[in-house]
């Protein structure tokens, strides 16, 4: 037996959730089915053509919002997490572990995937760029700010419309952001900036929102 | 030991360090601690061998020799690549009690231990206690039912119920 | 000094001082809301452009900075919770919320009687009114999760952390909207900027927003006794209150 260091330590959660990814797809599957269907209701629901890169944008907030509460509860019922929490790593980085197999399990396909989406919505073409790097970087800051709220009501019985209620309004700065630089990209001016703006918020968010989720953890483990 | 429902969890959980008592806080550690709780901390979908070896109390990572050999003594060596949803109760709970043979912490708490588990089983996790014990290590166990631990003192803490 | 914090901490000492301070804020207060709405709905002329309509101010502007002063003290009181884990510190938390959320719902309200009659709609979408709204649901967030948990201790933690998180957020929030609407609006709607507004109108203004504030506090502070009493109801120090009514 040796010490456990640290990055082992991370690598060990990544390849724990991935495996379970892989083993039980649904997981996977669920927010990408969420978003196709979600935004081929708009269509329906608004007429023929739909040329708004803000509906592709709040389809993305709403699948990421419904797939947050999920985050921890798993583990939380099979009590993992109490063994994640007596564990002398820190759980700064084991937050951003979790976190990161959520992303890769809902922002990143949702973000892969846009450039179809922004094709079925007959946006130019100067516009699939910026989408697609505005919700890869958007949807990193919606999985910490869903992190936060998950971990504050994981050990709540009604947690997952609680959720939705907790983060919805911490969104509203990405969805600005992000909507804007695909905006500016179609309009023909420079996307960097609202990008910029975006990048500083994943920064910031990844700085400091695994603190929130920790202590969030801590708390939700008492009940 | 006590009946349903008179704290005994809970105490656990509080010397484990994950409740807060009163208002100061949590119980300083000063040496690791195995905890195991009411739930089993396995996952379903992983065979054993993942279980053990992504084992996520992170204070040491063992090799697949040592798992084996733990395996092994609990009668569990065949089920290695197994799902670990493919098998009983009882053999879950072992694979979860193995868990505390791929660590060497002094200070033990185990949550109702035997339930599930078959006469062998018990009377093997009770040689194993007594091995840990009669290393100077430290245990508190909770259980609904007696404990056979002979050349051991064990002081027996009844609970009350409920307020 | 910190033995008065210490003091505060104290369940019966802050009751008896919380009422003392109420027995001679209350009237005062009363007093200068009378005063300050006399001299703004009576004494002060008519404005320019809006007419009579433009009073609502006076009631809109007090109800909005106190608002948002009050998810600042709402969130440092979740602070102090979480830090020192102090039980006042979870009531005063508790207490300020509610009163901060009709706060934001007093000014949303009277924010749409004053648009009517000055620009037609009852709802106009620009910085202000969004990030109001905003403002609302971050506070209606925190008093949900508090209200949730049963462990009272563990709720008011949680719900500390969030109003944490939200006051990190409550200037990016409105700064984004702000950046977002004046990109879409280039005719925006400015308010009374503090500059634009005549003398006669802005003391009255200032007097109703100390008028607001001193509401607020006199009703965190009632909050909190009665709810320091429904919590206590079962130690010694209530019970011979209670004995001497």
């Amino acid at each position: 037996m040796r010490e456990l260091g640290m990055l082992e330590y991370l690598q060990r959660i990544v390849r724990r959730q991935f495996i379970l990814a892989f083993r039980v797809p649904s997981e996977f599957a669920i927010p990408i089915s969420f978003f196709i269907m979600v935004l081929a209701l708009f269509p329906l629901g608004f007429g023929p053509v739909v040329k708004n890169s803000g509906v592709i944008w709040i389809v993305a907030l709403l699948a990421s919002l419904l797939s947050s509460d999920r985050i921890f509860k798993q583990d939380y019922d099979d009590g993992t997490l109490d063994q994640l929490l007596m564990s002398p790593q820190s759980l700064f980085g084991s937050s951003l572990a979790y976190i990161f197999v959520h992303w890769s399990q809902t922002g990143l396909p949702l973000a892969l995937i846009s450039p179809l989406v922004a094709i079925m919505f007959d946006l130019p073409g100067s516009a699939i760029l910026p989408l697609v790097v505005s919700l890869l970087i958007g949807t990193v800051v919606l999985s910490l700010i869903g992190a936060i709220g998950a971990a504050l009501t994981v050990g709540l019985r009604k947690g997952g419309a609680l959720v939705s209620l907790i983060i919805l309004p911490l969104y509203v700065p990405v969805l600005i952001f992000g909507k804007a630089s695909v905006e500016a990209a179609i309009q023909g001016s420079f996307f960097s900036p609202p990008l910029a703006l975006l990048t500083a918020l994943a920064c910031g968010a990844v700085a400091f929102a695994p603190f929130a989720i920790g202590a969030g953890l801590r708390i939700s483990m008492e009940i | 030991m006590g009946a349903n429902g008179c704290g005994k969890t809970t105490l656990m959980r509080i010397l484990a360090g994950l409740i807060r008592y009163g208002f100061q806080g949590r119980v300083n550690r000063n040496s690791p601690m195995f905890f195991m709780g009411h739930q089993l901390a396995l996952k379903g979908h992983l065979t054993v061998l993942e279980n053990l070896k992504l084992d996520i109390s992170g204070w040491s990572a063992a090799s697949d020799e040592l798992i084996l050999e733990v395996l092994t003594q609990l009668n569990l060596e065949c089920f290695l690549h197994s799902f670990v949803n493919t098998l009983s109760i009882g053999q879950q709970r072992k694979v979860s009690l193995a868990r505390i043979f791929l660590t060497d912490h002094l200070v033990w708490l185990l949550d109702e231990p035997f339930t599930s588990l078959d006469k062998s089983s018990i009377s093997k996790v009770e040689v194993c206690i007594t091995n840990h014990l009669l290393r100077g290590g430290a245990l508190v166990i909770t259980s609904h039912q007696d404990i056979n631990l002979p050349n051991v003192d064990l002081k027996v803490v009844e609970l009350g119920g409920r307020e | 000094m910190w033995k008065f914090f210490h003091k505060l901490g104290s369940p019966p000492w802050f009751y008896s001082i919380a009422g003392a301070i109420l027995r001679w804020l209350v009237p005062i207060t009363l007093f200068l809301l009378i005063v300050g709405y006399a001299w703004g709905l009576l004494f002060t002329a008519p404005d320019f452009r809006q007419g009579n309509s433009y009073r609502i101010m006076y009631v809109h502007v007090p109800a909005a900075v106190v608002a948002l002063a009050g998810y600042y003290v709402m969130a440092l009181a979740g602070a102090i919770c979480i830090i020192w884990n102090m039980k006042m510190a979870e009531i005063a938390m508790r207490a300020t919320a509610p009163v901060g959320a009709l706060l934001t719902l007093i000014a949303l309200v009277t924010g749409g009687i004053w648009g009517k009659p000055t620009w037609g709609a009852w709802w106009v979408w620009d910085a202000r009114t969004t990030s109001m709204l905003i403002l609302l649901f971050l506070y209606i967030g925190v008093i949900v999760l508090y209200e949730a948990y049963e462990d009272k201790s563990g709720g008011s933690r949680a719900a500390g952390i969030l109003a944490l998180v939200g006051t990190v957020n409550i200037p990016i929030i409105y700064k984004s909207v702000d950046w977002w609407y004046s990109l879409h609006q280039p005719a925006s709607i400015t308010f009374t900027g503090g500059s634009a507004i005549e003398s006669s109108m802005l003391y009255p203004l200032l007097l109703m927003i100390t008028v607001f504030y001193s509401l607020f506090t006199c009703c965190v502070l009632a909050n909190m006794r009665v709810s320091l009493i429904k919590r206590e109801s079962r130690s010694s120090w209530v019970r011979t209150l209670v004995e001497e009514d």
